[in-house]
């Protein structure tokens, strides 16, 4: 079914001849200027915004390289969850199982690639939101550094957090993808020492999350290695967060609050009352936290740890358990992913190769060392311990 | 005079000059007080280190 709807796909689409990404198809999140497009940031009121001018500088590379884009992607809207269930255009579905949900804030942008509607598509990540339906949907996502991809024609969120990237179905087309989007070849690089990350990031994590890592953590012969301020790494993205996404959001609150989905309003609203002196703290543990990470990858080149707590939720129940815990589900599938954003690194989020439900393992490494992450992750891909499964029963 | 939450709530609001709407008001409190847990965290972890 996939292959037939491919093929149907490639003969609508123009064909390009030319470009490392020639004949190759891809999606967008609904936050990245198409010329002539609406960018409506899955917020039903940017509809009838203008249309972009011109295309995101990520799009233009990757159309340039002989991409070709079919289409954007679903949402949470204005990027602030991590199930894309969006009250104006619905809840993106799990390709694996309908009834779960596809993670967030990427959500329809991994699905599209997971059910094999496109070659690659793009999303953003500001506190898992290309790592959490990555791991749900089973496809490789990359959150880059801070500040190492171009944010022009982005729709923003948290400026402290903010990043774009690529999801695939592969290793090599994630890094052909994100070589293009970076404008330079990744320098190829053997990882020496590796660490799986304990303590928070065991605690918060459910049993098969915890499984993941431990056949992984094996087959690499990793260390351990715990990070004692994670937790308040995590709290400390929590609040800037709220409070950036608040203030870039208050004109809006202040003429259409009504027009917002009810869950992303009141926590804009609460973002933008939170005190500015637990907005400074929590900015200033950022630089003690990103001292304390670049540490860590001063003595180890990779760090690994779960990338969800738990495989994808199902869509009729708000909760999952871990740390046990019965929590929000909406609020909770980041939990793994914050402390990474906050450290500013580059993070390749990886499927376990499994017959289950997916889910997703976080590599991280220092900026400027991505290439270690590829060639490692190929190795894996190699050996049969993380890949792509396509969905049993897609389109059907 | 004893201060009700409602009161902070209200006058951040005319401080942001801010209309807020009753419908708002109790999901505005809960992420309110979600935001003070994460703010406590960070506060324990912060004395946590004063004290090392």
């Amino acid at each position: 079914m996939i292959d037939r709807y491919n093929a149907l796909t490639r003969t609508l689409t123009p064909k390009v001849h030319e470009g490392p990404l020639a004949g190759m198809t891809f999606v967008a999140k609904d936050l990245f200027d198409i010329q002539g497009l609406p960018t409506t940031a899955g917020a039903k009121m940017r509809l009838d915004s203008a249309p972009a001018a011109h295309d995101a500088e990520v799009i233009a590379r990757l159309k340039k390289a002989g991409a070709a884009l079919i289409g954007t992607a679903n949402m949470d809207e204005y990027a602030y969850g991590f199930a894309t269930v969006n009250a104006h255009f619905g809840t993106t579905r799990n390709p694996h199982d309908l009834a779960r949900l596809a993670g967030g804030s990427s959500g329809g942008s991994a699905a599209a690639v997971a059910a094999g509607l496109a070659d690659f598509s793009l999303g953003s990540d500001t506190n898992g939101s290309i790592r959490v339906p990555a791991s749900l949907c089973g496809v490789y996502g990359l959150r880059p550094a801070m500040d190492d991809l171009p944010m022009d024609g982005v729709f923003p969120f948290v400026h402290a957090l903010d990043t774009v990237g690529p999801f695939a179905r592969s290793i090599r087309d994630l890094k052909r993808v994100y070589e293009v989007m970076a404008g330079r070849t990744v320098k190829s690089e053997s990882a020496g020492r590796i660490a799986v990350l304990d303590g928070f990031f065991t605690r918060n994590a459910g049993a098969e999350a915890r499984e993941a890592v431990a056949t992984v953590g094996a087959h690499l012969n990793a260390e351990i290695l715990n990070l004692p301020q994670a937790e308040a790494a995590r709290s400390a993205a929590f609040l800037i967060t709220a409070a950036q996404g608040g203030a870039l959001h208050l004109d809006t609150l202040k003429n259409r609050a009504m027009d917002y989905d009810p869950a992303v309003r009141d926590r804009l609203i609460a973002g933008a009352m939170l005190p500015s002196a637990i907005y400074q703290r929590a900015l200033d543990f950022g630089a003690v936290w990103r001292d304390i990470v670049a540490e860590a990858l001063a003595r180890f080149d990779v760090l690994i740890c779960a990338a969800t707590p738990v495989s994808a939720p199902r869509i009729d129940e708000g909760t999952i358990v871990f740390n046990g815990e019965t929590v929000s589900a909406r609020a909770n599938l980041g939990i793994l992913a914050q402390p990474l954003s906050l450290a500013g690194i580059p993070v390749i989020a990886a499927p376990l190769k499994t017959d289950k439900l997916p889910i997703g393992l976080q590599f991280a490494t220092a900026p400027g060392r991505e290439g270690l992450l590829f060639e490692l992750l190929a190795k894996l891909e190699a050996d049969g311990i993380v890949g792509f499964t396509a969905p049993v029963e897609v389109l059907a | 005079m004893t201060e009700q939450p409602g009161d902070w709530l209200d006058e951040t609001a005319k401080l942001l000059a801010l209309d807020l709407p009753e419908v708002c008001r109790e999901g505005v409190v809960a992420n309110l007080e979600l935001l003070a847990r994460h703010a406590r965290i960070l506060d324990d972890h912060l004395l946590a280190g004063d004290e090392a």
